[in-house]
């Protein structure tokens, strides 16, 4: 794959992943530097198949964060001209998706948001997240709890 | 039981909600490669006036230099080997290169790859009985690293191409550095060619002192590094040359860049 080409595919998925991450990590700065790091490393080790370029840059950018935090390059405001993380913590807390996804552990919401965002199945969630698809299932159904124990709640 | 196709649906139209930042911050720069004629027709345009302007108008004062507007220049914060990224000046970290096999290590920058020789291309050196022998089966390894796309490299001589990296384990054959600095390709007939200059020097390296040759043509240089390694002797050599457009953000200063960050292990 050429540069151009995985710029190009990299930039129609940006805002599918971008938005995932948002939910993921609730942090904008986090989530675009993230997805700078995978799609740096995609520029190095592209994916082997088109196909599978959504769950890929997700998987990379969310294992990125884990890796180390990297402090922003340029503060956001400069470039956007908006406030920083208060509002998309704001917005998803407006979200009845955004207060669900708010009670579990980041890797859960990662999973969660694989599937039912980005229309991973289990065998494909563990293949990006290198995991069993048992494991795959075990903290899909535990986020699931949780977030019904959630709506409970709330009704 | 969960409604997840309800769920599904929920999370796309919520998370579809959120807001986007401004394009200009992570749509990747698009940076067009120019095509091998336009890069030749600009090299030659450019030499053709720098012959021009340095034999018609030799007596450029001082002060005609001075009422020159400043030339516009691109931001230095991302010219090559930097690139755009999300808005964001980026430079791929460098590759870490470890040899232990053949006892060395090289950081070359992160936009480089290695790339393999093609069959016939192994250097060698005829009839040459007072110097180490350059043939098989003294060429004990060899790698070298380009900063080219598979698309633009391609190699047909013994000489790796210009901007390359060419790194040669021998067979040292208890030949010292300077002997083989004299090898090749200071009187390598084959190399030899013409007007060529041949200057044989010594560095000092990490503390190692290192044979270095110069060969020198009016429109190239092969300079090379000899590093003697008990029994080995590892080979660091370059071409720079007018007449190869090297790849973006690639000098003489990355090569020399590439050699200086050797460890011998």
């Amino acid at each position: 794959m050429t540069r151009e080409r995985w710029a190009e595919l990299y930039r129609l998925e940006f805002p599918r992943i971008y938005r995932a991450l948002l939910a993921v990590l609730r942090d904008r700065d986090r989530a675009l530097d993230a997805l700078h790091d995978a799609f740096v490393a995609g520029l190095r080790h592209p994916p082997a198949h088109d196909a599978d370029l959504a769950g890929w840059l997700f998987v990379v950018a969310v294992r990125s964060t884990r890796r180390f935090r990297r402090l922003p390059l340029l503060p956001l405001e400069w470039v956007t001209g908006t406030s920083g993380d208060d509002e998309i913590e704001a917005a998803l807390d407006r979200m009845e998706v955004g207060r669900l996804l708010a009670g579990l552990t980041e890797r859960q919401r990662a999973m969660v948001v694989a599937q039912f965002y980005l229309g991973l199945d289990h065998r494909e969630i563990a293949r990006q997240f290198g995991v069993k698809t048992g494991t795959v299932s075990a903290t899909l159904a535990q986020a699931k709890a949780r977030m019904r124990a959630e709506v409970r709640n709330v009704s | 039981m969960f409604p997840e196709l309800s769920i599904e649906r929920v999370f796309r139209r919520e998370l579809d909600s959120l807001p986007l930042p401004s394009e200009e911050i992570w749509v990747p720069a698009h940076r067009t490669a120019p095509s091998a004629i336009l890069a030749v027709s600009v090299a030659g345009a450019a030499l053709v006036v720098a012959v021009v302007a340095a034999g018609l108008i030799p007596d450029v004062s001082g002060a005609a230099m001075a009422s020159t507007p400043p030339s516009v220049r691109p931001s230095a914060s991302c010219e090559p080997p930097a690139f755009s990224a999300n808005g964001r000046c980026t430079t791929l970290l460098p590759n870490g290169i470890r040899n232990p096999a053949f006892g060395y290590n090289l950081t070359i920058p992160g936009n480089w790859r290695e790339v393999r020789m093609p069959a016939g291309t192994e250097p060698f050196v005829i009839g040459r009985p007072s110097g180490p022998s350059l043939t098989a089966p003294f060429l004990l390894d060899r790698r070298v690293f380009t900063a080219r796309s598979p698309q633009e490299w391609s190699a047909a001589g013994v000489l790796a191409p210009a901007w390359d990296m060419d790194v040669q384990v021998w067979d040292r054959q208890a030949h010292t550095a300077i002997e083989w600095a004299r090898a090749f390709p200071c009187d390598d007939p084959a190399v030899i060619l013409g007007q060529t200059n041949c200057i044989q020097s010594e560095e000092t390296i990490r503390g190692m002192t290192v044979a270095v040759t110069s060969v020198a043509s009016f429109r190239w240089h092969i300079t090379s590094y000899y590093f003697q390694q008990g029994d080995r002797m590892l080979i660091l050599r370059y071409m720079a040359s007018e007449m190869v457009q090297p790849p973006p953000g690639v000098t003489r200063e990355t090569l020399d860049g590439i050699i200086r960050s050797i460890g011998l292990v």
